[in-house]
Parts: C-alpha cells; sequence; structure tokens
C-alpha cells in the first residue's frame, strides 16, 4: 500500500485537530457572552486561525510538489467525488482564516499572535466590510461541517464497507497496517 | 390683545437683555464649543496595543475671567455617542459593566484651577459612571484663543468603567488616554 509521504500526514493530522478545536471553540464562543476569559478565547481562537492558514500554505505547496499516492480502484464518479471535495477543502480552509483576519481587522481589534507579535491589519476599520467577511466567516464554516461530515463518511465507507485500504494512506506506518 | 401684550413685553425686555449680554461680554471672554468644531477621542489597549474610539456628542465652554485672566473650562460629555466603529463593542462599552449609559448618560469634567502657560493645564474634577474623581489635564491654547489641543490621563478602573469581571488590567488594559481638540464654535 502506498501511502502519502511522512510530512503530508503530519500536515493532514495537525490541521484536522486544529480545525475541529477551532470549529468547536468558534459555536462555542459567540454564543457567549463577553467577558475576559470569552476574550482570552477570542485571542486563541485567532492565533490557532493564523497557524492554520499557514499550514495551509505549507500544505497546498506540498501537494503540488509531491504526488499523492493513487486511489485504490474505484468507479470513476468517486474519483471526481474525491478530486472536488479536496479542492473544495482546501479552498475552504484558506478561506476561513482570511475571512477571520478580515473580520478582525474590518473591526480595528488589535490582534497577536498569541501574545508574540502584533498581526497587521488587512484593511482598514469598516463596518461594512464586517458584515461581509462575517457573513463568510460564517457560512463558510457551515459548508465546511458538512465537507468533513462527507470526508468523514467517504473514509467510514471505504474503510469498512468496501475495505479497500484508502484510509491506510493516511496513516503512519503501524504493525497492523498492510 | 394677548399678542398686543406679548409683543410690548418683548420691547420692554429687549434693552434689559442687551444690557446683561454686554456685561458677560465684558467680564468674561473665551468660547463654547461643541463636536461640530472639535473631537474628543480616547485610546485604550487590546491584548497590549492601542485602540481608539471617540465621542460624538460633547459641548462645554471655556471662560476667562477678565480681571484675574484665570480660565476655567467645563466639558459634558454623552457617553452613549461613543464610537469604536464596531457596534458589537459599542454596545458592550455602553452595557451597565462599562460605561452604563441607560444610568449615567452623562460625564463631565469641570474645572477647579488653571494654569495658562505654554502648556496650559487645569486641575478639576472628572465624573464618570456615577464616580468624580480629581484630575488633570493638559493643553495648549491657540495663538488667537479660539482653540485649545490636549489630553489626559485616567485609569478606567478608578471610575468603575470595566467593573465585575472586567475590573482587572488583563486584555483590556486599565490606562486609557483621552485627547481633545476644543474649537470655538462660530
Amino acid at each position: 500500500m502506498q501511502r502519502y509521504s511522512r510530512t503530508a500526514i503530519a500536515l493532514h493530522w495537525l490541521t484536522s485537530m486544529l480545525v475541529l478545536g477551532l470549529i468547536a471553540v468558534g459555536f462555542y464562543m459567540t454564543s457567549q457572552r463577553a467577558s475576559p476569559s470569552v476574550f482570552q478565547l477570542y485571542m486563541t481562537h485567532k492565533s490557532v486561525g493564523l497557524t492554520v492558514l499557514a499550514l495551509m500554505l505549507v500544505r497546498i505547496i506540498w501537494r503540488l510538489r509531491v504526488k499523492p499516492p493513487s486511489l485504490p480502484p474505484m468507479p470513476a464518479w468517486q474519483k471526481i467525488a474525491s478530486q472536488v471535495s479536496h479542492v473544495m477543502l482546501y479552498a475552504l480552509l484558506l478561506i476561513m482564516p482570511l475571512s477571520g483576519w478580515l473580520m478582525n481587522s474590518a473591526t480595528g481589534t488589535p490582534m497577536r499572535y498569541f501574545s508574540w507579535f502584533k498581526v497587521p491589519q488587512l484593511i482598514a476599520r469598516s463596518p461594512e466590510q464586517l458584515e461581509i467577511w462575517k457573513a463568510v466567516h460564517g457560512y463558510t464554516a457551515i459548508l465546511l461541517c458538512a465537507l468533513i461530515a462527507i470526508h468523514l463518511l467517504a473514509v467510514i465507507k471505504h474503510h469498512w464497507i468496501d475495505k479497500d485500504g484508502l484510509l491506510y494512506r493516511m496513516l503512519p506506518k503501524g504493525k497492523n497496517a498492510p | 390683545m394677548k399678542n398686543f401684550d406679548r409683543k410690548r413685553l418683548g420691547v420692554r425686555l429687549l434693552p434689559a437683555t442687551l444690557t446683561l449680554a454686554l456685561c458677560v461680554q465684558a467680564s468674561v471672554a473665551g468660547f463654547g464649543f461643541d463636536q461640530s468644531t472639535g473631537t474628543l477621542s480616547f485610546v485604550g489597549s487590546y491584548d497590549g496595543e492601542p485602540i481608539e474610539g471617540k465621542f460624538k456628542q460633547f459641548k462645554g465652554s471655556l471662560s476667562i475671567d477678565a480681571s484675574s485672566k484665570s480660565p476655567s473650562l467645563q466639558v459634558q460629555i454623552d457617553v452613549s455617542s461613543l464610537d469604536t466603529e464596531y457596534g458589537e463593542r459599542d454596545d458592550m462599552l455602553k452595557s451597565a459593566e462599562w460605561f452604563d449609559t441607560a444610568r449615567f448618560p452623562q460625564a463631565t469634567f469641570t474645572s477647579t484651577k488653571c494654569v495658562v502657560a505654554a502648556t496650559s493645564s487645569c486641575e478639576g474634577t472628572l465624573s464618570i459612571r456615577g464616580v468624580s474623581k480629581p484630575s488633570q489635564i493638559s493643553f495648549t491654547m491657540a495663538a488667537d484663543g479660539k482653540s485649545m489641543t490636549g489630553s489626559a490621563k485616567l485609569n478606567r478602573r478608578d471610575f468603575g468603567v470595566g467593573s465585575g469581571e472586567w475590573d482587572e488590567s488583563g486584555i483590556i488594559g486599565e490606562a486609557i488616554s483621552v485627547q481633545f481638540k476644543l474649537a470655538a464654535k462660530p
């Protein structure tokens, strides 16, 4: 069984953990009334989001330079669906942090990366821009959740129903893996 | 008949009013100001980085006593006119834990003693959110005496702005600087 490169596997699992955390914290913090601890969550959410943005740029470069392993045999429509959903995942994982960054910039709230260095604002303070990027961030989050669900359903189908070994391509080599 | 009386009363009062106005003019110089000719802004901090806002409604006057030459300054600020160009943040700042604009719609500064020099200053009483504290502002008068530019520093916690769990110097810093330009209304 041909696997993704170790770097690709590491990047995949790191971003997925961070993204799941961001989604959970994102929905939680926006449902809470303002308090210092909620503000702390926002600040952490922003810094982790920027981390995902940086990781996604590395992932895209890696994906373009290192050929991924071939898919196990499957119908043509599934191959196309796989291509489309992966391109969309990459796109949404770029749009999420970028729209969040734009949204934050539009509010004029200063942002530091894990209280380490100041992150520049992408645009000037603007209530109109805020409405746009807030909507983009919110709807993209829902779309991303749906796409992650499809991604997971595909894994379940291939691993437990088709048993075609697709999942092993993204798992580190272990003693039980083929 | 009624109209006629009112007219007559006006005519009778006119000289008195004029005399009074002239007396005031003679003993006190200075000017009145509001947001139409000046600005009143503040800079706080978020995670150690500056963030600013402004009050869009304020008024007051600078009077200079002709005999003693000593100026006095009084400013009234409509706190609910605060604007940081982000609705949710403005709403939070107006809420009960912060400025509590529903209960304390006005903030005021009334000078007790002013010194005019190259850099002038006024000591006085600053009242925000129902708390009055002695405070000081410094400013520079324009050469024509028709405007003044200055600043003040304060600690928001002295006035209970950010109460409860916000009464800490954490993400939202406690030090606030206020900047103003107050100019004579035409």
